[in-house]
């Protein structure tokens, strides 16, 4: 459902709701108990649970994860001229969705791996309002970064199971695709973000 | 004002005062906006529909 239109239902349910409450009288009658249920049980239901998905939706975007500060150069290493950047690569080429880039590579994919990312978000706030801010090239993964989450998308494509470099040793595509061995980690994709000497980069130009 | 109506207006109010809430957060793109609609919007409009169901089943 577009933004708009649940901000206008929202308005709408919101003017409902304080009519009711300041004609309170109304709810004597019949068609005024009704009108009371509607306004005040299902309407609302309805407007948190717009509200609460379009959030959602919101705070996949990669507007939102670079709205802080802090995230503003790894925003800047999507657009830099190298192809051997691996962010780069893939929000240049279209891999990842441009509006959905930082989510798409840094969710679990898991049956919670959503609500993990937005408790862990809570806590990147608390250290942004409350907290010390680290420089940007001190911000580190909480956690090794999971082959999971490339294979997510990878895995099964042509290109990836038979480009050259996934076959330099007989079990090096099954070590990738078991975990034993990381893509970004183990030499092989390991150019991310690199914020620290990002200001020596040249960028991208996007053509609109 | 019988009882009923007092308490359909404080829940109204509250109803109210959380959807303002969840209106102002929709208007920026960003995580503290994320966090008023969760945790000061949701509460408001939660605490205002118990308020009007237990208005429903209170004695007067």
């Amino acid at each position: 459902m577009p933004a708009s239109l649940i901000t206008l239902f929202i308005a709408l349910t919101a003017g409902l709701v304080l009519l009711v409450g300041f004609r309170a009288h109304l709810t004597r009658a019949r068609e005024g108990k009704i009108l009371a249920f509607v306004a005040l049980f299902i309407l609302p239901v309805i407007s948190v649970w717009g509200g609460f998905s379009e959030q959602m939706d919101r705070a996949q975007s990669t507007e939102f994860c670079l709205s802080c500060h802090v995230m503003g150069d790894y925003g800047r290493s999507l657009r830099v001229d190298d192809p051997s950047y691996l962010p780069a690569a893939h929000f240049q080429n279209k891999r990842v969705p441009s509006d959905r880039a930082c989510y798409t590579c840094h969710t679990d994919y898991t049956m919670f791996g959503g609500v993990n990312a937005k408790i862990r978000g809570l806590r990147h706030l608390q250290v942004q309002y409350f907290g010390t801010i680290p420089k940007p090239a001190d911000i580190k993964l909480y956690q090794p970064y999971n082959n999971r989450e490339c294979l997510h998308c990878h895995l099964g494509s042509r290109r990836f199971e038979e480009v050259s470099g996934h076959h330099k040793t007989p079990d090096l595509l099954e070590s990738v695709t078991s975990g034993k061995r990381s893509c970004i980690s183990s030499g092989c994709h390991d150019i991310v973000h690199e914020v620290g000497s990002i200001a020596d980069a040249s960028f991208w130009k996007e053509t609109k | 004002m019988p009882d009923i109506e007092t308490r359909i207006k404080w829940a109204s109010l509250l109803i109210g005062a959380g959807l303002l809430v969840q209106l102002l957060a929709l208007l920026r793109v960003h995580p503290l906006a994320f966090v008023a609609f969760l945790v000061v919007g949701c509460p408001l409009v939660g605490a205002g529909i118990v308020l009007y169901l237990v208005s429903l089943v209170a004695r007067e």
